[in-house]
């Protein structure tokens, strides 16, 4: 097996390459302006602005589900939009902020369907696929809900099946639209951690976030939607400064520092390292139970 | 020790979180086996039955050594009874089919093969063959319906996307107006305005081979099809975005459905008139019993339909004095029928 680390180091590092890009719904009003950008593997990138910002066009700009007015954009070197979209779907998931299903599909049912890039026209889902599915909902803690009908669950729970599908994707590169904005804050920490450990695997994620507590934890570098354009920081620490927050939100946020002076999103290993318990749960709740 | 009990069989649960979506699997396959035993003893079993009673051993006699003592029977069998009973269960498998479909690619619930006003086309292209008074209405019918939702796709389809609310507002408005259009005709025939209004509320009778020859091959090619993109139909159901993520074109599978679809409906309807409630009915009883996994509900709903209109079909032609529309019984049994679904899921949200 080769590495990443290894051979051909830039050229598979290097995952997307926004040249010059510009993107406008009204030409009056252009969202993103002659965008020079990098993003690379190996590394989490948190979008960060206001409502209406831009945040999610550009998610979908990199998901290829727009396309730039000027500019190109690729991936590993190529257009982005010469590539196949089932070949796409191989490289890049994508987790909408609104996930709805329209039919009463189970919980196993819809996760599974994240294996429907590898599978062959006109064939069934492989064994494999099958473990793949069991597998990735036991990691995200939802064994117990996959009889459930994804119309008959929570919110948050709907947003954790979401994550599971494109996890279930098994894509290099996650492109994820507000995934915390319905979870509680165990889940939200569990899922920053599993993205956390993809990234240091190699992947590249790709984030917009409204909680300001959540971002620098999950965040490596730093990209702020403004109107005058967007600008990136890679060093997250000078990214979460009050001065920019408050340039960007028009709000005064203040961080509280460390004894060592650190910031505190510093100390992310100790914060998200509990990992969620399922079974735990379920004892407890049958014993509380059994009492009455 | 009932605690201990429950614990332990939620863990063997969460251990295989598959073994319900197999056991649905399973289920699904034993029920497609006993529809189709159902249909094969029904089909016999009707030939047979009617104002001409033939005992069912003649029946399978008639079939297979395609000679009988009795030459009136084998005519009975094979030119009267033999097309109708075909003819109803093509037309209740395609309308069946179409429904599961289009509920899949409009991702509304309530759709049927006539939300997109192909029906309302094809009536109305019937009754002007009437009106102008052709012996043979279907054509003009058929083609009638394959016009009104090339003007629905091409009134709900902007540049790039093919939007299932736009699609269906847009069948809602082409079919008032070609209903509107055949109000018209029914006030300009006046007094022989009966031989419309048959046809518009759905009749097999006088169903013949020709009718059949021009059904089988556009609800086989239709059947081909469904299998084809049954697989392609769950992912539409995550909607347009997700399911262009996950590599498959929403737009192309949209219209390229439609397309084929229509013309097994238009077939169908210019054929039977408009049969109500088979579409909408059939792919929610079997999603009720068997979940929306469209590799298994299609085709147990065009089993389930042919079932469904060869039974009522039968029903109206063997059992009534007089010829009722078919199009009336399952309407009027369908909906009291929706209704106790409704009630029964209660809490089941589509």
């Amino acid at each position: 097996m080769l590495s990443p680390g290894k051979i051909g180091r830039t050229k598979i590092l290097m995952s997307y390459s926004l040249d010059n890009l510009s993107f406008y719904y009204l030409p009056k009003k252009p969202i993103i302006k002659n965008l020079h950008l990098e993003l690379e593997r190996g590394c989490s990138y948190v979008l960060l602005g206001t409502n209406g910002s831009g945040k999610t066009t550009f998610l979908r700009i990199l998901n290829g589900l727009l396309k730039p007015v000027f500019g190109s954009i690729r991936l590993n070197d190529t257009d982005l939009h010469s590539y196949k979209r089932s070949k796409i779907a191989q490289l890049v998931s994508f987790v909408p902020q609104n996930y709805t299903v329209h039919f009463p599909f189970t919980v196993y049912e819809t996760v599974l369907m994240g294996r429907y890039p590898y599978k062959a026209n006109f064939s069934d889902y492989s064994q494999k696929d099958h473990q793949t599915t069991l597998s990735i909902l036991e990691k995200t803690g939802l064994s117990e809900l996959a009889y459930k009908k994804i119309t008959e669950i929570s919110g948050g729970e709907k947003q954790r099946v979401a994550l599971a599908r494109s996890l279930c994707q098994q894509t290099p590169i996650l492109l994820l639209d507000e995934p915390f904005s319905n979870l509680d804050i165990h889940y939200s920490l569990f899922f920053i951690r599993l993205f956390k450990d993809l990234v240091q695997k190699g992947s590249l994620v790709v984030t917009s976030v409204h909680d300001l507590i959540m971002a620098p934890l999950l965040a490596d570098k730093v990209l702020f939607f403004e109107p005058q354009g967007i600008s990136l920081y890679t060093d997250k620490e000078k990214a979460f400064q009050p001065e920019i927050l408050k340039r960007v939100f028009k709000v005064n946020i203040h961080f509280p520092h460390l004894d060592d002076g650190k910031q505190w999103f510093s100390s992310i290993n100790a914060m998200t390292n509990n990992q969620p318990s399922p079974s735990s749960h379920v004892v407890n709740q049958h014993e509380g139970l059994s009492k009455f | 020790m009932m605690t201990h009990f429950g614990l332990t069989r939620e863990r063997l649960e969460i251990a295989d979180s598959s073994r319900v979506f197999f056991e649905r699997k399973k289920r699904a396959r034993i029920l497609t086996f006993i529809l189709l035993g159902g249909l094969a003893v029904l089909f016999f079993f009707f030939c047979g039955s009617g104002f001409i009673h033939i005992p069912f051993l003649d029946v399978l006699a008639i079939m297979f050594k395609q000679t009988s003592e009795n030459q009136l029977w084998q005519d009975v069998v094979f030119n009267i009874r033999l097309p109708r009973i075909l003819g109803s269960m093509l037309i209740g498998g395609i309308l069946a089919g179409c429904g599961t479909l289009f509920q899949a690619v409009l991702l509304n619930p309530l759709a049927s093969p006539f939300t997109l006003g192909i029906s309302s086309g094809a009536a109305f292209g019937g009754s002007l063959a009437l009106y102008l008074g052709f012996q043979n209405p279907v054509f003009l019918a058929f083609f009638w319906g394959l016009v009104s939702l090339m003007i629905v796709i091409l009134l709900g389809g902007t540049r790039k996307t093919l939007h299932p609310t736009r699609l269906i507002l847009s069948g809602v408005i082409v079919s008032s107006i070609f209903s509107a259009g055949i109000s018209f005709l029914k006030y300009l025939f006046k007094e022989e305005v009966s031989s419309v209004l048959f046809w518009i509320m759905g009749s097999l009778a006088g169903l013949t081979w020709q009718n059949i020859t021009l059904l089988l091959p556009f609800s086989v090619i239709l059947f081909i099809m469904l299998g084809l993109v049954s697989d392609s139909l769950n992912i539409l159901c995550l909607g347009d975005d997700q399911a262009l993520q996950l590599g498959l074109n929403p737009v192309f599978i949209r219209l390229f459905t439609l397309v084929i679809s229509s013309f097994a409906i238009a077939a169908a309807v210019s054929i039977g008139g408009v049969i109500g409630f088979v579409g909408l009915i059939v792919p929610h009883l079997f999603r009720i019993l068997i979940g929306p996994d469209h590799r298994l509900l299609l085709p147990i709903s065009i089993i389930g339909g042919a079932l469904l209109l060869l039974v009522a079909d039968n029903i109206v032609r063997a059992f009534f004095q007089l010829e009722i529309p078919v199009g009336v019984i399952t309407t009027l049994l369908g909906g009291p029928f929706f209704c106790f679904l409704l009630v029964k899921s209660e809490g089941q949200k589509y």
